[in-house]
């Protein structure tokens, strides 16, 4: 059991954290899921302009940079961030909210748009993994590997670009990918790369709130696309692939958590009190120097003092 | 210090490297901390001032990027050169952390690969470019290439080049390498922008002495710092050189008065805000049919019970 770090570094509670978990062997149902959530239960206040997260965000905006500076200091561990949601679910601005004034050095964030035909020609998780984050770095994906367990799952006919075809037992070739995945993930974790997934879950009636706001908004209609349309009709289909890849690669090392993401600070608070809480739990802290080291910086020290 | 005035492309100039002009560093203050006129103020008043518009451009700067992204049509390279301790990773910190990091990339080039040193000088710099609609940042570049490269031969024997000598045309070449190169970024929409933080000799070895003085600072430095700091005369002639030779009415250098660091991180601030907002970024215009297929989703979308 690791340390529980929340409370010494002001974070949300664990209990928080575990309460959106996705637990191994005990699948969810999206559908029974608020996604507005009782958020003061979880131990944020909100107003009706989510103010209070706002700030709660802000004000602990600190403790992450300093959890990022000694991750990257260290130059040991990597954390890579995976968001996923429907369309509307606006992982875009969750990011900025958590990201913003964070030392963009120490952080590489990644969209995935359409695959190259170059992508096609490798294995489905070949894009992703040369997008990884180096030790010492944040790494956030804005839809991920596990878009190829959603998209062409309700669409399969996406999958003759990959020249892959399901074959007769589709439940076969979705549970190979789903164990490729959970194998991916393990290895990354032997290898000092924490995973957090993150499933921002908004209604589909907030959707439609959502879409028409873009349409609304002259600075905001470039962001719309008739692709969110066609998602949007197929709704449950979508909702459906999620559960069942949530459910699948949730595990005990590196566990689903699913945000209440109506309000677009509650989720960004919550992701960045998970990432704040992961990468102290990594024991990362600025680096000691040797004894001989210390040595060569009192030569080096002399050396400039002794200099006219 | 930078005034919030209209008329700020002023800024520009001031620190701008006039294409075509030769540099002398000792005729630039790298303790440089206000304009004309503005001497009776008191540091920490320019301070706060300084403080002040930073915050200001963040905010300018995040605004800049979005649309830099939504139109997506130019991209903008951000080129950070100095000695060490100049403060590149503070002005990334403190200035480029207002940028929406999906939109924003970091590359430092550390030791190069065999493949790499297979690869002409520019190669490995040109695979991290940034897309358009995004901001890419180098801490350090291709401009090493005629730095420490130049200070320290056995590098360049490393690259394994076709035998010729070494001399004052061979950097030539390689300043003309790089201003054709930068000149065909910006023909394709990539704008790049030259900081060199300029930062004194006698304030390199103040900011040594704390990274030596404090533990939670002993991480930072590295022994090379030192012999590095031994060539400074060496590199203040590369310097001056580089930057004569390679600011381009395309692509300049602005030299940045580095021995205050919110004195850099102002002016950083500043260009970068006017450089972005040079380019008419702005939120792009929908077509008809755009418009159209958009219309009939909202109809849609407001029908459905």
């Amino acid at each position: 059991m690791k340390a529980d770090n929340t409370q010494e570094n002001g974070l949300l509670g664990r209990e928080v954290f575990e309460g959106l978990k996705v637990k191994p062997g005990k699948p969810i149902h999206l559908v029974e899921i608020d996604p507005s959530s009782d958020v003061s239960e979880r131990g944020i206040e909100i107003n009706e302009e989510n103010i209070k997260a706002q700030v709660m965000l802000e004000n602990r905006r600190s403790l992450l940079a300093e959890a990022q500076d000694k991750l990257y200091a260290r130059d040991r561990y990597a954390v890579l961030v995976i968001f996923q949601g429907m369309a509307g679910a606006d992982i875009e601005a969750a990011i900025r909210y958590m990201m913003t004034g964070i030392n963009p050095q120490g952080c590489q964030a990644f969209n995935f748009s359409q695959p190259s035909s170059e992508d096609l020609d490798h294995n489905f998780l070949w894009r992703y993994s040369v997008a990884l984050p180096e030790h010492g770095r944040i790494g956030i994906f804005n839809h991920s590997y596990y878009d190829e367990v959603i998209y062409p799952k309700v669409k399969p006919e996406a999958l003759a670009k990959q020249k892959i075809q399901v074959g007769r037992r589709p439940s076969a070739f979705w549970r190979a990918r789903y164990q490729d995945i959970n194998n991916f993930e393990r290895h990354l974790v032997a290898n000092n790369i924490a995973v957090l997934k993150f499933f921002l879950h908004i209604s589909k009636e907030e959707q439609r709130q959502r879409l028409l706001n873009r349409i609304y908004d002259p600075k905001q209609r470039w962001r719309f696309s008739p692709a969110d349309m066609d998602e949007r009709q197929q709704w449950d289909q979508y909702l459906e692939a999620y559960e069942q890849a949530l459910n699948k690669t949730s595990t005990e090392i590196n566990p689903w958590y699913v945000l209440p993401a109506e309000q677009a600070w509650v989720a960004s608070l919550l992701a960045s009190d998970i990432l704040t809480e992961t990468i102290l739990n990594l024991g990362v802290d600025f680096p000691q120097v040797s004894e001989e080291g210390l040595t060569e910086l009192q030569a080096a020290r002399q050396q400039l003092e002794a200099e006219v | 210090m930078v005034k919030k005035t209209a008329k700020n492309s002023d800024e520009l100039k001031l620190f701008r490297v006039e294409p075509g002009s030769q540099v002398d560093l000792s005729q630039h203050d790298p303790g440089w901390i206000g304009a004309e006129g503005m001497e009776e103020l008191s540091k920490d008043v320019l301070k706060e001032r300084a403080v002040e518009i930073l915050e200001d451009n963040r905010l300018r700067l995040a605004e800049a990027q979005d649309k830099l992204n939504a139109q997506d049509v130019y991209a903008v390279l951000v080129v950070l050169q100095a000695m060490d301790a100049a403060g590149k990773d503070g002005i990334i910190k403190h200035v480029m952390s207002a940028f929406n990091p999906l939109y924003c990339q970091v590359t430092s080039f550390k030791v190069p690969t065999p493949l790499e040193l297979d690869h002409d000088f520019i190669w490995r710099n040109y695979k991290a470019l940034p897309e358009r609609g995004r901001i890419g940042i180098f801490n350090r570049s291709y401009y090493e290439e005629v730095l420490v490269v130049k200070i320290h031969p056995e590098f360049l024997e490393g690259q394994r080049l076709p035998p010729g000598k070494r001399g004052g045309k061979f950097w030539k070449k390689r300043y003309q390498s790089i201003n054709n190169v930068e000149r065909h970024l910006t023909i394709n929409g990539t704008q790049v922008v030259k900081f060199f933080l300029h930062l004194s000799k006698e304030e390199q070895k103040d900011r040594f002495l704390k990274r030596l003085e404090e533990p939670e600072k002993n991480w930072k430095f590295s022994v090379k710092d030192l012999s590095e700091r031994g060539y400074w005369a060496d590199y203040m002639a590369a310097y001056e050189e580089m930057l004569s030779a390679t600011s381009t009415p395309w692509a300049p250098w602005y030299i940045i008065p580095a021995d205050h660091k919110w004195v850099a991180r102002t002016i950083v601030s500043s260009i970068l805000t006017r450089t972005i907002l040079d380019l008419g970024v702005d939120y792009p215009t929908l077509s008809e049919d755009q418009m159209k297929v958009m219309e009939a989703a909202r109809l849609q979308l407001e029908q459905e019970v």
